[in-house]
């Protein structure tokens, strides 16, 4: 009655020996992530690019007054190196790469104006990379705006000024007819999270993963290759009772190793808030584990050697990055590609952990639903996968 | 700890300490399993007697590791039939495991664990509780005389002590059947003897061990010898019986004064129990007489040449050949032989 529980406990003992008898891997799994968020709270400046700018002025100039309130307003987005009338010096410095923008002035913009003309700006650049250009665009935007804003200001003070003369007055301030509507901000959450922060369960989520799917996908494989399996099969031991025993072997040594990397998070100068539920955050993870465990099983019954796991557990990795959202916006992607997402532990897992520690609320019950999927369907492959495996000998 | 010295330790309380050769523990009859043309084992007949070792001798690439995998129950045969322990082997209980031992050929410990761990982790595969574990992973320790080096990492064991820690893991469930898959490859001599010991200790406390070899020397450690080659068993019988079949019969060595030599010979040649007659050519005195049954030749031969008064005979004795001679023989034999 006894002996599968026995057989069972006996994959539990020898996994969780081996990896104790490796304090390195301990070390590594559990400093790893909290020295890379470390590394990110201190180094990661969270803002927009600088974008070094040469702004170049009409050959006539530009009134002394104007051009401080302009190079104020540039400044604001820009960061200005030269304001001068060398257009050819300025683009031969953004062929070199010494810069990053020129920024033309067009001439005459009031003649232009009262004649019913519009007058160009001109940003030229030299990028390859997507972000940083949408970044010059919306930044010449929103500078153009502020331009606009200051000229529609000054043409209405001078149209104030002729009218006063005629005898009319305005009671409304210029800025005002100039930008009549004006953004205002609320926070329901006080103040958005410094980025360390706002990523830090995203950070651990992927380190648990990785780890998971790692232990999980060299479990099986280093099995095979030591020649275990074959004394597995003529021994009383079933598939189940082994993959059980993993399972069980491989939760309890990740689950310790996440409550140590959360108390790191939390209790030390990185401070990342535990604002929800301990119980919720605890089954989740045990759950969040599991089918990560199941994604490396399912690797290892795959490979048919332990580098070629740790590839495919690379590529689980490098999968998780693109399409879990934990950096890039999961809303980002095609409808089909979200679905590649949503097949991902990950995924779940940074939303619910975000949601129990910043902000104190249980996560959805898709994320319960789709988690608990994902470890069901995982489970399956991998124990008939390990049947398969156990078998392929005949 | 001498392994003769051993009481406790590895006997199963539930079997008979004597041997029982009576009944066969295994069966086959006309089995096959093949992996591609003239590749796999082909029509294995042969019995295995409870309480005796069972060797299997071949060249590598023959088939023995192909045969045990079928006798264990991994792999299935494609034809014929297979009983062991009154079970088909592809579908043996949970309880007809817990009776076998298995040292397979290239089994590696866990490295990261200690001898202890590693015997614990065998033990608790078939079952054993806590107290019963305890008390068998001492004994098999003890048997295999690892007990000081029970807290090692098996990564820091030489290969012979490795090599014994597997044999303690084959014996740790106390198995009634024993299959060991070359377990004395690539040790030292002065520990495959000792290994031999070990079985035969089992063997008299009434195991049945079933185990390959590709040392032909150690064929005469058995008690029943199937020698392959090609996939096929193309001798099985004693070590005594498979001498005499390679040799013709047995070998008197016999050993007189250089002098007399010839005389002998002649003697000899004319004698009706004496079949052929060979003469050393490195030790001039020395003769080897092959005969039916050395034992019933040896008194005949001594009162035809005890007629001869100036003969005198120094040595004279049953001459057991080495068995890598006796395996070169046998497969010369067979090489004439077409199998269909």
């Amino acid at each position: 009655m006894f002996k599968p529980i026995i057989r069972l406990l006996s994959f539990f003992g020898k996994e969780v020996r081996e990896i104790a008898r490796q304090p390195r891997l301990i070390l590594s799994l559990l400093l790893g992530p909290f020295l890379i968020l470390l590394l990110f709270g201190v180094g990661y400046q969270g803002d927009r690019p600088k974008l070094r700018t040469a702004l170049i002025v009409p050959p006539e100039g530009v009134d002394p007054a104007q051009l401080d309130a302009l190079k104020q307003s540039i400044s604001t987005n820009f960061a200005l190196v030269t304001v001068d009338g060398d257009l050819e010096g300025a683009l031969a410095r953004l062929d070199a790469g010494e810069i990053d923008v020129v920024e033309t002035l067009p001439p005459q913009i009031q003649e232009n104006l009262i004649n019913g003309k519009q007058s160009e700006v001109g940003f030229q650049y030299n990028q390859i990379n997507p972000l940083n250009e949408q970044w010059i665009r919306y930044l010449a935007y929103a500078q153009v705006n502020e331009i606009n804003r200051f000229i529609q200001t000054q043409a209405v003070t001078k149209m104030q000024a002729d009218l006063k003369n005629r005898g009319v007055e305005s009671t409304v301030p210029p800025q005002v007819l100039a930008s009549p509507v004006i953004p205002t901000y609320k926070n329901f959450q006080g103040k958005s999270l410094e980025f360390m922060t706002f990523y830090a369960p995203g950070v651990m989520a992927l380190m648990i993963q990785h780890i998971a799917v790692t232990l999980g996908a060299l479990s099986l494989v280093r099995e095979r290759l030591l020649g275990a399996i074959e004394l597995f099969r003529v021994a009383p031991v079933s598939v189940m009772e082994v993959l059980l025993g993993k399972y069980l072997g491989y939760t309890l040594i990740i689950g310790i190793m996440a409550a140590a990397l959360v108390a790191l998070l939390v209790f030390t100068p990185l401070a990342v808030p535990f604002l929800g539920s301990v119980t919720f955050f605890a089954g989740l993870m045990v759950l969040f584990t599991l089918a990560s465990l199941g994604v490396g099983f399912v690797i290892s019954v795959w490979s048919t050697s332990d580098s070629q796991a740790i590839q495919l557990s690379m590529l689980m990795l490098l999968m998780s990055m693109f399409f879990s959202g934990f950096f890039l916006p999961l809303e980002n992607f095609t409808p089909a590609v979200q679905w590649v997402g949503y097949a991902l532990p990950l995924t779940h897992a940074v939303q619910g952990f975000q949601n129990i520690m910043l902000r104190g609320i249980l996560p959805s019950d898709t994320t319960w639903v789709l988690l608990g999927i994902i470890a069901g369907v995982a489970f399956l492959l991998a124990a008939g996968g390990a049947r398969w495996r156990f078998l392929q000998l005949d | 700890m001498q392994a003769g010295s051993i009481t406790g330790p590895l006997v199963d309380e539930h079997e008979p300490a004597s041997r029982n050769t009576s009944a066969a523990i295994i069966r086959a009859q006309q089995v096959d399993h093949v992996f591609s043309e003239n590749v796999g084992v082909f029509d294995l007949n042969f019995e295995v007697p409870a309480g005796t070792i069972f060797g299997m001798i071949g060249p590598s690439g023959c088939g023995k590791t192909t045969t045990v995998r079928l006798l264990t129950g991994l792999y299935r045969p494609d034809h014929g039939k297979l009983v062991v322990l009154n079970q088909t082997p592809s579908t043996f209980s949970s309880r007809t495991r817990e009776r076998i031992g298995y040292m397979p050929q290239h089994f590696v410990l866990y490295p990261n664990l200690t001898v202890w761990e590693n015997l614990n982790f065998v033990a608790s595969l078939y079952g054993m509780g806590y107290l019963k574990r305890r008390r068998a992973l001492h004994d098999a320790l003890d048997f295999v005389e690892l007990s000081n080096a029970r807290n090692r990492l098996s990564s820091q064991l030489s290969g012979g002590m490795q090599r014994r820690l597997e044999l303690a893991c084959t014996l740790v469930n106390s198995p009634q059947l024993i299959f060991a898959d070359e377990p004395t490859a690539g040790i030292d001599p002065v520990l495959r003897a000792k290994f031999w010991e070990h079985f035969r200790f089992l063997r008299d406390q009434g195991r049945t061990l079933f185990v390959t070899t590709q040392y032909v020397g150690e064929a005469a450690y058995c008690d029943l010898i199937a020698v392959m080659r090609a996939g096929r068993i193309i001798h099985l019988d004693t070590p005594d019986n498979l001498q005499r079949k390679a040799l013709g019969g047995e070998i008197i060595k016999l050993v007189v004064d250089p002098q007399q030599v010839m005389k002998v010979i002649q003697i000899c040649y004319q004698h009706p129990a004496i079949k052929d007659v060979r003469r050393s050519s490195r030790e001039p005195g020395l003769l080897y007489l092959q005969v039916e049954d050395a034992a019933a030749a040896l008194p005949l031969l001594f009162t035809a040449l005890s007629q001869h008064s100036d003969i005198t005979i120094q040595q004279a004795e049953k001459y057991a050949p080495p068995f890598d001679d006796i395996f070169i023989q046998l497969m010369e034999q067979d090489e004439g032989v077409e199998h269909v």
